[in-house]
C-alpha cells in the first residue's frame, strides 16, 4: 500500500515535471520518424520499414508506439512478478490498465479508478438487498459507473481540477474489468487477498505506464523496434526458466529459518 | 547481503520452483481427480482409505426433487463437488421430527451445526444453487454430494469453535515430507485454509507433536486459545492422536492416485473411524514451511530418488529422516553429558525379531529388548555406521528397516551402495533415533561407529589416555599423563 502511494506520487511528480518543463514534448512522434529515415529493406529492419510506411500513410505514430510497447510492458510485468514477486490479476489486466493510465494520465486514471471501485462496491451493497440475478445486477452496476464517470467529467470541467480531455470509454472499460476481478476475488477468496491483488495490479500498471510514458523509450521503440522485440524474447525466456526465489519470498521465508546454535554462540 | 544469507534459502520450495518443476509431475488426469470430490472419494474408497461415507450424489435438479429427504436422520453434510476453500458446505446436525414447526416454506425438519433451522425446501434450494455453479471455480455447472458427517475427535474440539480442524500432509514420491495441523478461526470463517486466515501448526513427522505456529500466510504465533482449559496454551507440544495412522493414510492416498506425484492430503480424525480423508490437493500451499520452520525442497530432494517399497517403509523413512531432535533439546537444557571415546550403547532390537547373539545377552530396557554394543566415537564422521554382520544379527537389515541405499565416501575412497537403516539406541541413557549406514567393520574391534550427527548434546572427553594397545588405562592419582610418541 505504502509502496503504491510512493510510486504513484513519484509517477505523478514526474508527469507534472515533464508537462511543464520539457518543451520538446510537443514535437510529435511522427516528426521523429520523418527525421530518421531508414535505408532500404534488408529483412532485419522489416518492422522499422513497415512502421515508417504506416506513418507515411497517416497512421498515428502514437498507435504504433503503443502497439510495439505492449509486449514490452508485458515483459516488465512478468519480470516484476516472477523475480520480484509482485502479485496482480494475471498479466493482461496490469498491461491493460497500464495502457489505460497512459491514455488518461496516471493521476486522472487513479481518480477515475477510485470512483469506479467506490461506485461498484456501493452498488453491490445496494443491489444485494434486491436479490437480483447476477447479470441484471451487473448491468445496473455498469449504469451507476457511467453516471459516476459522467459526474466526474462534469465536476472536473466545472472546477478544472483534473485534465479530463483525455478521458475516453476504453480506459473506463478496462478499469471496470479490474473492479470485476476485485469483486470476484473478494467472493472467492477474501477481501484481504483481493485488496492485495488490486494494489499489486495498480502498482504494476503504474510502473508499466511510467515506462511507456518516457519519451526516450517511445522514440527508441519507434526507431529500433526489432531490437526491443528480440530483447523481450530473450528476457522472457530467461524469466520463463527461472526457478529461483522471488524477492518477496525472502521476507516470507525469513521467519522459517531456524537460528543455528553456531550463530548463537558467535553472538555471545 | 543486507544481513541475509541467501544460502539459507536454498532449502525452501519457492513458488517458481513448485509451479515449474514439481506441479508438472501431476498429470492432468490426477488433477482432475483431485478437483472432483466425488472422484476422489470413489478412488479412495476402492483403495480402502477412510472417507466420509457417500449418501447421495445429485447431477440435476430432477434428482434433487426425486430424493426422499425425509428419510435422512441428521448427521449429514451437503457439499459442492468442485467447490474450493470450503465454500458452499452445510452441515446438518440433527433432524427435528417430534416438534416440527410450520413456517412459510414448509415444515422445519433439520438443525444445522450453528443452530440455524432449515426446511427440506431450504436444503433443496441450496442444492440448486450448488448445481447452478454458485460455488464452483468459474461458475460452471457443478454436482452435489451428500455425505455422512464426521464426528470430530474430542481433542480437536478444544481448539476451535467454528469449523473442522484438519491435518495437511504433503506427500512426495510416496513419502510424507511435511505436515501441519490447520485450525479454523473466526477470521477464516470456519475454513481450515491458511490463505483465509486460519492457523497452522507445524508437526514433527516422527512423533506427531506440534512445533511452531503460523496465522494466515506468514505471521508467526506462539500461543493459541484452548477452549477446554479456558486459557492460552503454547502452540508447540500438542500431540496429535493416531499419528502413524494419519501418515499411513496420506501415503495410501498417493498410491491410489498415481497421477499426483506431489500432493497435499487433508485428513480429519473421526471419533470412531480414525483418519478420514476429506480432500486431496494437487497444488498445496507453501506456508507449511513457515509453521514447520523447515524447507520442503531439501526434504523432497532427500526422498526424490528413493524407491519406496511399502507403506511401512514410507512411514519409517519420514520418521527417521525428518524427525525433530526433541529429546536432544530437553536433555541439553538439563545438563551436558560427557561421553568417552569408547562407549557401550544399547541398541534396540526390532519387535518380533529373534536375535542370534552368542556372546552378548539380550537385556530389557522398559518395554524394549536391547543388546549392548561397544561403540567408538568419531566426530570426523557425519553419520554413524554399524557392522553388516552385527546389523544382520540384530535384525536391522530386514525389509522394512532399510531406508535407502547411498554412495559413501570414506577416507579410503568411495564405497558403493551402503544401506542406510533406521536404528534406535541409548547412549548414556539418552534415546537416539537415527539413520545409520551399514558398512563392513568385521576387521575392526568396535562394530559401531558413532558419528557427530547422533552426538548432539554430548561432550566428547578425550582425557583418558589410550595406550598403543587400545582400551582404557586409568591414571593413578598424581601421575602425569604420558605422551605417546610416534615412532
Amino acid at each position: 500500500m505504502i509502496t503504491l502511494v510512493l510510486v504513484a506520487g513519484l509517477a505523478a511528480g514526474r508527469e507534472i515535471w515533464a508537462r511543464s518543463y520539457e518543451p520538446w514534448i510537443d514535437v510529435p512522434l511522427e516528426q521523429v520518424v520523418k527525421d530518421n529515415r531508414v535505408g532500404n529493406w534488408n529483412g532485419l529492419n522489416s518492422l522499422r520499414k513497415a512502421s515508417e510506411i504506416a506513418v507515411d500513410r497517416g497512421v498515428g505514430a502514437n498507435t504504433i508506439v503503443l502497439l510495439l510497447m505492449l509486449p514490452l510492458v508485458a515483459t516488465v510485468v512478468s519480470v516484476l512478478h516472477y523475480v520480484f514477486g509482485f502479485m496482480g490479476y494475471g498479466i493482461f489486466t496490469p498491461t491493460m490498465i497500464a495502457v489505460a493510465f497512459l491514455a488518461t494520465g496516471i493521476v486522472e486514471g487513479l481518480v477515475l479508478f477510485g470512483m469506479i471501485l467506490a461506485t461498484s462496491l456501493f452498488s453491490n451493497v445496494l443491489l444485494r438487498r434486491f436479490k437480483l440475478h447476477f447479470w441484471p445486477a451487473r448491468s445496473i452496476n455498469l449504469m451507476m459507473i457511467t453516471i459516476g464517470t459522467f459526474g466526474l467529467i462534469s465536476a472536473s470541467t466545472y472546477w478544472r481540477v483534473f485534465d479530463v480531455s483525455r478521458l475516453s470509454v476504453f480506459p473506463m472499460l478496462f478499469m471496470i474489468l479490474l473492479t470485476e476481478e476485485f469483486v470476484r476475488t473478494e467472493l472467492a477468496k477474501s477481501r484481504k487477498e483481493a485488496k492485495k491483488l488490486m494494489f499489486g495490479t495498480l502498482l504494476l500498471a503504474i510502473l508499466g505506464a511510467v515506462i511507456m510514458d518516457i519519451r526516450e523509450v517511445q522514440e527508441m521503440v519507434l526507431l529500433y523496434p526489432e531490437m526491443f522485440l528480440f530483447a523481450g524474447i530473450l528476457i522472457n525466456f530467461a524469466v520463463g526458466n527461472y526457478t529461483g526465489i522471488r524477492l518477496s519470498e525472502i521476507g516470507r521465508f525469513k521467519k522459517a529459518i531456524r537460528k543455528s546454535p553456531k550463530s548463537k554462540s558467535l553472538k555471545v | 547481503m543486507f544481513g541475509i544469507n541467501l544460502k539459507q534459502y536454498n532449502q525452501f520450495l519457492t513458488i517458481n520452483e513448485r509451479n515449474k518443476i514439481f506441479l508438472r509431475k501431476n498429470s492432468s488426469e490426477g488433477r482432475a481427480i483431485a478437483d472432483s470430490k466425488y472422484r476422489t472419494k470413489k478412488i479412495l474408497t476402492e483403495a480402502e482409505v477412510g472417507v466420509p461415507k457417500l449418501i447421495k450424489r445429485f447431477r440435476s435438479w430432477a434428482e434433487v426433487e426425486k430424493f426422499n429427504w425425509e428419510e435422512l436422520d441428521g448427521n449429514f453434510v451437503i457439499k459442492p463437488v468442485a467447490g474450493y476453500g470450503g465454500d458452499g458446505i452445510i452441515i446438518i446436525r440433527k433432524s427435528l421430527k417430534s416438534k416440527s414447526l410450520k413456517v412459510e416454506s414448509g415444515e422445519i425438519k433439520f438443525q444445522l451445526m450453528n443452530g440455524e433451522k432449515m426446511t427440506v425446501e431450504d436444503l433443496k434450494g441450496h442444492c440448486r444453487e450448488i448445481l447452478s455453479g454458485k460455488y464452483s471455480l468459474h461458475g460452471i455447472q457443478d454436482g452435489v454430494i451428500v455425505e455422512e458427517r464426521i464426528k470430530i475427535h474430542p481433542m480437536f474440539l478444544s481448539l476451535t469453535k467454528s469449523g473442522t480442524p484438519d491435518i495437511r500432509v504433503i506427500v512426495y514420491n510416496k513419502v510424507p515430507v511435511m505436515a501441519m495441523f490447520r485450525i479454523p478461526t473466526a477470521k477464516s470463517g470456519g475454513k481450515a485454509n491458511l490463505q483465509q486466515g486460519a492457523m497452522g501448526l507445524g508437526i514433527d513427522l516422527a512423533t506427531g507433536i506440534t512445533t511452531f505456529g503460523v496465522e494466515g500466510k506468514g505471521d508467526l504465533i506462539s500461543k493459541i486459545y484452548d477452549i477446554g482449559k479456558k486459557k492460552l496454551i503454547k502452540v508447540n507440544g500438542i500431540k496429535i492422536p493416531m499419528w502413524k495412522e494419519i501418515l499411513e493414510t496420506a501415503v495410501k492416498c498417493q498410491k491410489a492416485i498415481p497421477g499426483l506425484g506431489f500432493l497435499g492430503v487433508d485428513v480429519v480424525l473421526d471419533k470412531d473411524k480414525g483418519p478420514v480423508v476429506l480432500e486431496v490437493n494437487a497444488r498445496p500451499g507453501l506456508s507449511i514451511q513457515i509453521c514447520n520452520k523447515a524447507g520442503l525442497k531439501y526434504r523432497m530432494e532427500k526422498v526424490g530418488d528413493i524407491e519406496v517399497r511399502s507403506i511401512d517403509h514410507a512411514v519409517t523413512l519420514c520418521k527417521y529422516l525428518f524427525g525433530e531432535g526433541f529429546f536432544e533439546k530437553v536433555e541439553q537444557k538439563e545438563k551436558i553429558t560427557t561421553v568417552e571415546p569408547i562407549e557401550i550403547i544399547k541398541v534396540k532390537i526390532p519387535k518380533g525379531f529373534k536375535p542370534e547373539m552368542q556372546k552378548s545377552p539380550v537385556l530389557k530396557k522398559g518395554k524394549h529388548r536391547v543388546v549392548e554394543v561397544r561403540a567408538k566415537i568419531d566426530t570426523g564422521a557425519f553419520r554413524s555406521s554399524i557392522d553388516r554382520t552385527l546389523a544382520n544379527k540384530l535384525g536391522l537389515l530386514s525389509d522394512g528397516k532399510v531406508l535407502y541405499y547411498r554412495n559413501y565416501r570414506s577416507s579410503l575412497g568411495k564405497h558403493r551402495d551402503r544401506p542406510v537403516v533406521g536404528v534406535t539406541f541409548w547412549l548414556n541413557g539418552k534415546k537416539v533415533m537415527t539413520a545409520v549406514n551399514v558398512a563392513d567393520r568385521s576387521k575392526l574391534r568396535t562394530k559401531f561407529l558413532l558419528g557427530r550427527k547422533d552426538l548432539g548434546g554430548f561432550l566428547v572427553s578425550a582425557k583418558t589416555l589410550l595406550p598403543a594397545g587400545g582400551g582404557h588405562l586409568p591414571l593413578k592419582k598424581g601421575e602425569a599423563p604420558k605422551l605417546l610418541k610416534n615412532k
